[in-house]
């Protein structure tokens, strides 16, 4: 897969690069890159700009580095505060997590207040968007089951 | 060369860039001039990269595993490469490493 966006678009660059696109062009790209880079991605190559090449190296590093971090964090949750942060993240209320793991809303607002606290987080928002920004759901889900 | 780079493999810290040298790019052409040595290093495309990464944060294996990642090319010939340009940035004495 070959994915045609502006320039400098880092932000489409790393999706791409997280999606498996085999190569990236900027919409200036020539007919005759274009044609290059569609023979490279059919050898099995990868194709990007190389003004972009340290940028991009920096932000998947990060982006490591905010998942390995929140791998640690995760770490310190038992099985069932992971499957409670699991539906936090889905958006659940106490009502509906109680009833999905079969516990009293009182138990699963106790299990909540301890996700939050391990996390160092001050709502369940804030949870949430932990689990989506560090991109860690799969695992998590994993973790749950 | 062989005796830096096995020096390399086996650090701990993170290189940085000396803060003395300056990147020019010009066109397709990127250079670093050293004002002490006053002499001028091209760097291709992957040197530049690392060159960019060499922020006295980041670790050599993350720089590594980036372009593993990153490429799809296999763990061995990307750690030769990366160990090889880190080598030759340090002989020419443009890196400080942060501890």
């Amino acid at each position: 897969v070959l994915v045609l966006a502006g320039e400098g678009d880092e932000e489409t660059l790393v999706a791409a690069v997280e999606a498996r696109a085999n190569g990236y062009l900027t919409k200036t790209s020539s007919l005759a890159e274009l044609i290059q880079a569609t023979r490279a991605a059919y050898r099995g190559e990868t194709l990007i700009p190389a003004r972009m090449l340290g940028s991009l190296l920096a932000r998947l590093i990060e982006k490591r580095r905010q998942r390995d971090d929140a791998m640690r964090q995760m770490s310190r949750l038992t099985r069932r505060e992971r499957e409670i942060l699991v539906l936090l993240a889905q958006g659940a209320d106490n009502d509906v997590i109680a009833q999905s793991l079969v516990i009293s809303p009182r138990t699963a607002r106790t299990h909540i207040q301890n996700v939050l606290a391990k996390l160092e987080v001050h709502s369940r928002l804030e949870a949430a968007a932990f689990v989506i920004r560090s991109g860690i759901h799969e695992e998590l889900v994993g973790a749950g089951e | 060369l062989s005796e830096l780079e096995s020096d390399l493999s086996t650090r701990s810290g993170r290189p940085a860039r000396r803060a003395d040298v300056w990147l020019r790019q010009s066109g397709e052409e990127n250079a670093v001039y050293d004002p002490v040595t006053k002499s001028l290093h091209l760097l291709n495309d992957t040197a530049l990269a690392i060159w960019e990464l060499c922020d006295g944060k980041t670790r050599p294996d993350e720089m590594i595993d980036a372009i593993c990642e990153l490429s799809g090319m296999h763990l061995d010939v990307v750690t030769e490469d990366v160990e090889r340009i880190l080598a030759e940035f340090d002989d020419a004495g443009l890196l400080a490493w942060v501890t």
